[in-house]
């Protein structure tokens, strides 16, 4: 035993803080592991295997593999190779990874050398040494040279293995062992065939007819693959060489504390690194899409620029956002988005806080999806966390520089397919016009109405008073005749994203520096609506000396933004007026009225003149943001370090619509709303972090401690200014009524906790973390709340010394976890509200119609997950699955009371919501050639199911969204979100019952239509690549949703619909049957009675039957389809560049499936990013098919 | 720098925490909603104003003008049963639950009085009117304080209620001091004027008094026989009334926001006078009508005043609305809703007076009280009188109102010159001779028998009430007056009978289900709009008049 430990001891190098997390970190590097490779003879042996490096490594720079940059000077006469490597570190900062055992052998080098490159003194090194090396990031990896074969040597040959038929067969034995002469199980097989064997435990193997020139392919988890032709030989040993690149992967977890997968008891999921590079978006939100399983992003209502909808594992929470929690650099981003569009009022989306990075500062996302994964973040944790690194500077020689560009264009996918047919009035014959004479003949006037409503007669080419003229012109007759059908199509514009980002990157020994600059202007594909944001970045770390180093960045964005579209059941929405105006109207005679005369103009059929509007009913916005951080760390031994870090996010924001003197819809007299919002969130932490492998024989354990003090403040300062003095003013002070509001949240959040870490052999790790946090907006008594996990993993492919030429590793998981929402501030007070303005002259105040819950505790969700990560014929194949629980409890709930007792709501705690499922992640690569060839799928999917199991006490059901005709509410003992509506009313047999007028009849009572909440979501991607060149598909899935619609609501209410052209001219009745009352019984007979379009149409909307408006969400769409090519080094070289990536990408192509009935609508954006309002479509702006060309070079 | 402040900040959080378990002391100031005003800073005029403005602008229950024959709205049918949720709403939330918090207040303090009996006055008489609305309510449980606040509460039967609502008003009145401070300027009914607040308490006593004389004769005795005229508002300089407000849109007239928005022409106004109100009015004589306050509540119908307009259309003289049903107006009439006298443009000025408690309405009831015996006094001298102030009230509204009918007539008549509008003033002007005649007419003088008698003073008492629904709802259930043509309409859910209460609000029977069907059971076991609240005891009362209305096709000539 003792002999044991010592054995052991010779082996760390590493520096606790890079286990721990130094901060900030970046993306998963790969580093070796102290897993025991492959699988040894004896107990005893077992015992006394010294194993290698047992090291973790943590880098938080990235540094480019060509670090031939990093300079040495050294004079030394027989010095020992370890304490050359000590110099190394010194001079460069690099960790050197070695065996201590291995270095007995070496040789004590003498060697004089002036600032050269480490490479080169590497090569000096160990020249002639039985060593070579590697460099991955900032580590060198010293190990003993490839694999030797016994026997004279021989290079693998694929013509060796030509007409292997008519070659005699030989039988072939021989022993494996590893580095260090031990006995290793591998997985022989011959080439080309199906046979094989493994070795024993002592590492022998023998295998019968194998033809004298077959090649035999050795493999054996954590070792290079080697190939070795036979060539005639009886007997053949090998040693195999440790696999650098086969070292385990770790990955950024909670608090940007890095781990080694393999000991991490949970589901996480990394993007892929060229979807950051290749498939650009301006919103990061947006890569996420179809690409990581149980993740579903929404694309924005108002398209381009708009804000994200990202929602991880199902809808947990009735109250709360649900959005995960954006992690940037290991400080909280704000995500806000305030006061955000609604299905009622002239809303807009101005976007979120995490459209604001540059895609090019991104380096690495991580999206841990459950409190399993999320208990470190305690209050912050429940929904999520995304985990975001940016880059940072790369030593090198002189200044790398990196640019991209990138030029997306947008088209309009669909629009809405449109009846063509029938115009302007009621019951297909009739416009209720007056009359007017003209040269002696009456016409027909249409009338003018903001409800237009095409259920008139047939657009038969009828003359009628011309109601398309301009002002002072005489009477004129025009023929009702239907306009071009792409009339609407033509409206909209191509949108342009144009995105270009420069970056600068150099560094020293001890310094590196990143700065990055980025311009992206947004044309929408609505007319005037532009955008541009432009971002500076500072990124800068140094090492003050060996133990004291510093890390900072700074980062400015500036945004513009310029009439961004009206969203929701609004007149000002485009789409509202284009897609239910009257199919007579000639759009361009709009434009040319609105260019000559400056005015609405107020037509039939139209709710806004959509020329007037796009003139004159304006907004803008522009926002300065910065976010920052400083760090410091101190290395006070190898294996204790000590972090502090501040970091900021702070912004304003103003907003400003206008209407001029003239609009319509309440604003006649001009109004102004001028609207500013400031955020403030300010987190500092500190981190203490200890690591050491082997403190008892055949353990390891790590601990961090920390704490973290967050602020955060919102204040909104608005007015809505109305009734211009002077027209065309826009300022609060020229204005009759200004209504200002103010509001002003502020919330503060004390958190300690703690993260450790125990492994047993390296294959079996029980991990914990506890986090207590003070919230202030809880109740005084329950500041205080703790959140833990406990989560372990077992990796059973190294216990129990599974053969690894099938499954080459196997991992068991399964975790506990709590996290939390605290709640909004201000629910655990009451008071008094102040009326913002006087009546004359005289101020008042009022109660507040809230009973506050004054012992307030945080939303809790308790969380159970198990899960295993499976990888086959040496990571050929991979599969990862979990299955989750979460329970969300003591939902924060505003629930009605009785309004006698004076207030409206009432807070409490109560509830619970569930969600299990499942998730999948597969990954294939079904063919990697010689060649080069590879083709790689991946796979995920995810099915959740929601079951709301408790609302509060009384309470069966809970409003979460209105919209119309149905609404959104959350129901006891059924998923979370049910469309609320009316249904057709039915007789027994299931058909739809006809009334005396020849219309539906509706149900008597509301029930539930349907549920938001899809049963499953996934996505499907094929990359292939060559030499080079890449070329990717992705196909995503949302399926068994249903959503609510309210542009379907107006364009059948309206008869615009191409469908709506049924039953035109009382041509068939509506299938169903009549209830004939016989005696005492109700007899069902088959309908007869024909209809025209109003009754058979617009009575269902009419009638508010929501059963009709109720739409299938799911779809199958064709994503994205990615073609790459990055020039070869050697050309590189000549040109001088460092790289050089060219990609096109084409996105939103099509629906695969969808049903959506040539509404136009897609099935997938939402109104805004709001959990209650998930499901409810209302006018959306139509859906593009992007085309991006993007370019990158490096030099 | 700031950084590093909060670092030490931090540092210093994290010793605390890990010493002191946590440093939350500045929490609850965090916490602290910066617009929100604490219990100390609010004061009683605060809250009283507000009450004030949502009780008075804020019309209060509408379709009772529907109710009780003042007028017909063409934008909604009058029996339909979604519009009752309001009243119920505004009376809890908005309006008591702020006079509890002043009453909570300033109970113990012997200096606020005034402020105490105020916000008592002004409750009983909300309360009194939400009652009126659906008979048993929650009354005891209602606008506690948030911390005890009781969400299920019980509804207390009308008799109890009003029971307490005498004793409030008679507790309320005599605790009243001149002496004493008030609400001064934030009292926009009375500007902290007690004596006043005193003569409404008493009048709102009569008024609440007489109401439950059918239920309960020797209550309503007991809470008159202390009043002498004296004690009550007499004059229109005592009568309560809330002026709207033309320093910003929302606190119009609602007409006057109305008409911003969507008004066009005379004939787009939605509310018309009903037949009911005008038949009295014009007493059989719609051209030329004896009672001068005809002109000031109605126009004759549409386009009649300059009767010049073009294209012209014939002139129909005063002719209310009708309740129509379902049936379309153009089936009926020629020339749709522009044969019917919308209310004078008068209605539509952007500053107008809600009439709370009129000196009418007080005169009225003591002639009813005197004709019954409740109190002594001459019902004939009492009618009198009470016809003579209404005319008051009307030349005082005309004479408040008639300055900003220029704003009224840029919307409605953009084509007027000032002379069309001075013309069209000058026409509704009362004169001293109309009112003398009018006076002196048989409409002045009571006849008949007693029910006869009561029937004039409540179909006078009704245009006193013009403007002010929920009153002559009330006193239609009450008394069974003015007789109210109901077509009698299929189509409508109460087949020709006129409602006599509110339903309770739909999300009563959802969060309160408990105490909602006990109130149920008690009322009769049905939320019903037919159903009757205490006070509607008059067995007697002539309250069906269904039939045919007679309409007139033709023009006036």
């Amino acid at each position: 035993m003792q002999n044991a430990l010592c054995n052991y001891a010779a082996v760390t190098v590493v520096p606790a803080e890079q286990r721990t997390g130094r901060w900030p970190s970046t993306k998963t590097v790969l580093v070796m592991t102290s897993r025991k490779p492959g699988r040894h003879r004896t107990a005893k042996s077992y015992l006394l295997v010294k194993l290698t490096s047992a090291l973790l490594l943590i880098i938080s720079l990235h540094v480019s593999a060509t670090s031939a940059s990093q300079r040495i000077t050294f004079s030394g006469k027989d010095v020992s190779l370890e304490k050359v490597f000590s110099v190394i570190k010194k001079q460069t900062g690099y960790a050197v990874m070695y065996n201590a055992d291995q270095l007995e052998k070496a040789q004590p080098v003498s060697i004089k050398v002036t600032n050269i490159p480490l490479e080169g003194f590497l090569q000096q090194v160990l020249n002639g040494q039985p060593f070579e090396y590697s460099i991955e990031n900032t580590t060198i990896f010293i190990s003993r040279k490839a694999a030797t074969v016994a026997g004279p040597p021989n290079k693998p040959d694929d013509d060796a293995s030509d007409n292997t038929s008519s070659r005699p067969a030989i039988d072939i034995h021989g022993r494996v062992v590893n580095e260090k002469g031990e006995s290793l199980v591998a997985a022989v097989s011959i080439k080309k065939t199906q046979r094989g064997t493994t070795t024993g435990d002592d590492g022998n193997f023998t295998l019968r007819n194998v033809e004298e020139n077959a090649i035999l392919v050795f493999s054996s988890t954590g070792y290079v693959k080697q190939e070795v032709a036979i060539r005639n030989r009886a007997e053949i040993n090998i040693t195999m060489a440790l696999d650098d690149k086969q070292l385990s992967e770790v990955m950024v977890t909670a608090l940007g504390i890095t781990k080694q997968k393999r000991t991490v008891g949970y589901a996480s999921q990394e993007l892929a690194k060229k979807d950051l590079t290749d498939a650009r978006d301006i919103s990061i939100a947006n890569y996420l899409t179809g690409k990581i399983a149980g993740v579903q992003v929404s694309l924005p209502a108002a398209g381009k620029g708009g804000s994200s909808k990202v929602i991880i594992r199902g809808i947990s929470s009735v109250t709360n956002e649900n959005q995960p929690l954006y992690v940037v650099d290991g400080i909280p981003l704000d995500n806000s988005r305030f006061n955000e569009a609604q299905v009622f009022g002239d809303g807009h989306d101005y976007g979120d806080g995490i459209g604001n990075i540059n895609p090019e500062d991104i380096e690495s996302i991580n999206v841990l999806k459950g409190p399993n994964a999320t208990a470190l973040y305690g209050s912050r944790g429940s929904n999520g966390v995304i985990i975001i690194t940016t880059k940072s500077g790369k030593a090198g020689s002189g200044v790398g520089v990196e640019f991209n560009s990138n030029v997306t264009v947008d088209k309009i996918n669909q629009v809405p397919k449109t009846q063509n047919k029938y115009g302007p009035g009621y019951e297909d014959k009739n416009i209720y016009g007056s009359s007017v004479e003209i040269d002696g003949v009456t016409y027909e006037t249409i009338p003018v109405s903001n409800q237009p409503e095409s259920l008139g007669p047939p657009l038969d080419g009828r003359l009628l008073v011309n109601p398309f003229v301009l002002p002072g012109t005489p009477p004129s007759t025009f023929q009702l005749l239907p306009q071009p059908e792409d009339n609407v199509k033509k409206f909209w514009e191509t949108g342009i994203v144009t995105a270009n980002s420069l970056s600068l990157s150099g560094g020293g020994e001890r310094s590196t520096a990143r700065l990055s600059l980025s311009n992206t202007t947004i044309d929408g594909i609505t007319p005037k609506h532009h955008e541009n944001h432009q971002t500076i970045a500072l990124r800068a770390s140094t090492h003050l000396t060996d133990k004291l180093s510093f890390d900072g960045k700074i980062n400015y964005l500036h945004k513009d933004l310029k009439n961004t579209p009206t969203l929701g059941s609004s007149a000002q929405n485009y789409v509202w007026n284009l897609s239910t105006m009257g199919r007579y109207i000639p759009l361009p005679f709009l434009k040319e009225y609105y260019e000559k005369t400056g005015l609405e103009g107020s037509f039939p059929s139209l709710s806004y003149n959509p020329y007037y509007l796009m003139n004159e009913i304006k907004n803008n916005s522009t926002r300065d943001r910065i976010v920052g951080f400083i760090s410091a760390k101190y290395q006070l031994n190898d294996w204790i370090s000590i972090m502090a870090r501040s970091g900021v996010d702070i912004y304003n924001e103003r907003r400003r619509e206008i209407w001029p003197v003239g609009a319509k819809f309440g604003n006649q007299e001009g109004r102004l709303i001028d609207d500013g919002y400031f955020t403030r969130e300010s987190n500092s932490d500190v981190l203490i972090s200890a690591a050491k492998n082997n403190i008892l024989k055949n353990f390891s354990a790590s601990l961090s401690v920390g704490g973290l003090l967050t602020t955060r403040n919102y204040r909104r300062q608005s007015w809505d200014a109305r009734s211009l003095k002077v027209p065309g003013i826009y300022d609060v002070s020229n204005a009759r009524n200004v209504t200002p509001f103010y509001s002003d949240v502020k919330r503060e959040n004390q958190s300690v906790y703690l993260s450790g870490e125990i492994g047993y052999k390296n294959y079996a790790f029980l991990d914990f973390t506890g986090r207590k946090d003070w919230s202030s907006t809880l109740g005084t008594d329950n500041y205080g709340f703790i959140y833990p996990s406990i989560s372990g993993s077992f990796i059973f492919t190294d216990a129990f010394k599974i053969s690894p030429s099938i499954l080459s590793y196997g991992k068991a998981r399964a975790s506990y976890a709590h996290a939390g929402n605290d709640a909004a501030p201000y629910l655990t007070q009451t008071g008094f509200y102040f009326n913002s303005v006087p009546y004359n002259g005289q101020s008042s105040a009022y109660i507040s119609n809230t009973v506050a819950l004054f012992d307030l505790k945080n939303e809790l969700k308790k969380s159970t997950e198990f899960g295993v990560d499976l990888r086959f014929f040496q990571g050929r194949v991979t599969l990862d699955a979990t299955y989750y629980k979460s329970n969300t409890l003591n939902q924060i709930l505003p629930v009605k009371v009785s309004t006698g007792s004076g207030y409206m709501t009432k807070v409490v705690n109560a509830g619970n919501i569930e969600n299990k499922g499942i998730e999948l992640s597969f990954t294939a690569r079904p063919v990697e050639s010689r060649s080069g060839f590879q083709w790689d799928v991946t796979f995920n999917y995810a099915k959740n199911k929601s079951k709301v199991i408790e609302l509060a006490e009384g309470i069966e059901t809970y409003p979460l969204y209105s919209s119309y005709p149905n609404s959104i509410e959350a129901r006891t003992g059924q998923a979370f979100g049910n469309i609320i509506g009316y249904g057709y009313k039915r007789a027994p047999d299931g058909q739809k019952i006809v009334v005396s007028d020849g219309s539906y009849q509706r149900e008597d009572t509301v029930k539930v239509l349907g549920n938001v909440t899809p049963k499953w979501i996934g996505g499907l991607n094929n990359t292939f690549s060559y030499k080079g060149f890449t070329l990717s598909a992705l196909v995503d899935f949302v399926q068994g949703n249903k959503i609510t619609s309210s542009s379907k609501y107006q364009m059948v209410a309206k008869g615009i619909a191409a469908f709506t052209e049924r039953y035109g001219e009382q041509s068939e009745p509506l299938p169903g049957v009549v209830a004939v009352e016989d005696g005492s019984e109700i007899k069902y007979e088959p309908n007869t009675k024909t209809v025209d379009r109003q009754t058979a149409w617009a009575n269902r909307a009419w009638n508010s039957i929501g059963e009709e408006f109720v739409m299938d969400g799911s779809y199958i769409m064709f994503r994205e389809v990615i073609f790459g090519y990055a020039f070869r080094p050697s050309f590189l070289k000549k040109i001088k560049f460092s790289s050089f990536r060219l990609s096109v990408v084409a996105r939103n192509l099509f629906y695969i499936e969808e049903h959506m009935q040539g509404l136009g609508i897609s099935p997938e954006t939402n109104l805004n990013t709001s959990a209650g309002a998930t499901g409810v479509e209302a006018l959306s702006m139509p859906t593009t098919r992007s085309y991006g060309l993007n370019l990158n070079f490096t030099f | 720098m700031r950084q590093i402040k909060k670092l030490i900040k931090c540092s210093a959080t994290l010793l605390c925490v890990v010493v002191l378990d946590s440093c939350t002391k500045n929490f609850e100031e965090k916490n602290t909603d910066p617009t929100l005003l604490s219990e100390a800073l609010v004061t009683p005029e605060l809250l009283l104003t507000n009450v004030q403005i949502n009780a008075g602008n804020g019309l209060y229950f509408e379709y009772a003008e529907v109710y009780s024959g003042m007028t017909v709205r063409t934008d909604i049918g009058p029996f339909t049963d979604f519009f009752y949720d309001n009243p119920w709403t505004a009376t809890y939330t908005a309006l008591t639950n702020n006079l509890a918090a002043i009453i909570r207040k300033t109970s113990d303090d012997p200096e606020l009085v005034n402020h105490y009996a105020v916000a008592r006055i002004m409750k009983a008489w909300i309360f009194s009117q939400c009652t009126d609305i659906y008979g048993d309510i929650p009354y005891f449980d209602a606008n506690k304080a948030p911390i005890e606040a009781v969400t299920h509460p019980t509804y207390d039967s009308q008799k109890a209620i009003y029971e307490n609502l005498f004793i409030e008003l008679k507790e309320a009145a005599a605790q009243l001091d001149a002496g004493k401070a008030s609400y001064g300027n934030a009292d926009l009914i009375y500007h902290g004027d007690i004596s006043r607040w005193k003569k409404f308490a008493n009048s709102l006593r009569l008024r609440l008094a007489l109401r439950v004389r059918y239920a309960d004769a020797e209550l309503a005795k007991a809470n008159m026989s202390d009043l002498t005229e004296a004690d009550l508002i007499t004059t229109t300089a005592d009568q309560a009334l809330f002026f709207t407000s033309d320093d910003m849109a929302s606190h119009f007239n609602t007409e006057y926001q109305w008409l911003l928005n969507y008004g066009t022409d005379p004939n787009s106004k939605t509310n018309l006078v009903a037949k009911t109100i005008l038949d009295i009015l014009t007493n059989g004589s719609s051209h030329d009508p004896i009672d001068p306050r005809t002109k000031i509540i109605a126009d004759t119908a549409y386009a009649t005043w300059p009767p010049t307009l073009d294209p012209p259309l014939p002139y129909f003289g005063y002719r209310g609305m009708p309740l129509f049903g379902s049936t379309p107006i153009e089936n009926r009439y020629p020339y749709g809703f522009a044969s019917i006298s919308t209310r004078s443009d008068f209605w539509y000025v952007p500053v107008i007076e809600r009439p709370i408690l009129r000196a009418s309405e007080v005169y009225f009831a003591l002639s009813e009280a005197a004709l019954f015996n409740l109190l002594s006094g001459d019902a004939d001298a009492y009618f009198k009188k009470g016809l003579e102030v209404s005319v008051k009230e009307l030349q005082d509204f005309y004479d408040r109102t008639k300055g900003q009918l220029a704003k009224v007539e840029a919307k409605f008549r953009p084509d007027w010159t000032d002379a069309d509008i001075n013309n069209y003033i000058a026409h509704k002007e009362i004169t001293q001779t109309e009112v003398d005649d009018f006076l002196a007419s048989p409409i002045a003088d009571l006849t008949g028998s007693d029910e006869e008698k009561l029937e004039q003073i409540i179909n006078q008492k009704l245009i006193g009430l013009f403007f002010n629904g929920e009153e002559g709802w009330s006193e239609w259930r009450r008394t069974g007056y003015p007789r109210i043509l109901v077509p009698d309409d299929g189509g409508t859910p109460l087949k020709g009978v006129s409602i006599r209460r509110g339903h309770y609000p739909a999300s009563e029977g959802l969060v309160n289900s408990a105490k909602h069907k006990d109130a149920i059971n008690n009322m009769g076991g049905k939320d019903d709009l037919l159903g009757r609240v205490w006070w509607d005891a008059n067995p007697a009362a002539p309250h069906e008049h269904t039939g045919t209305v007679e309409w007139r096709a033709t023009p006036w000539q």
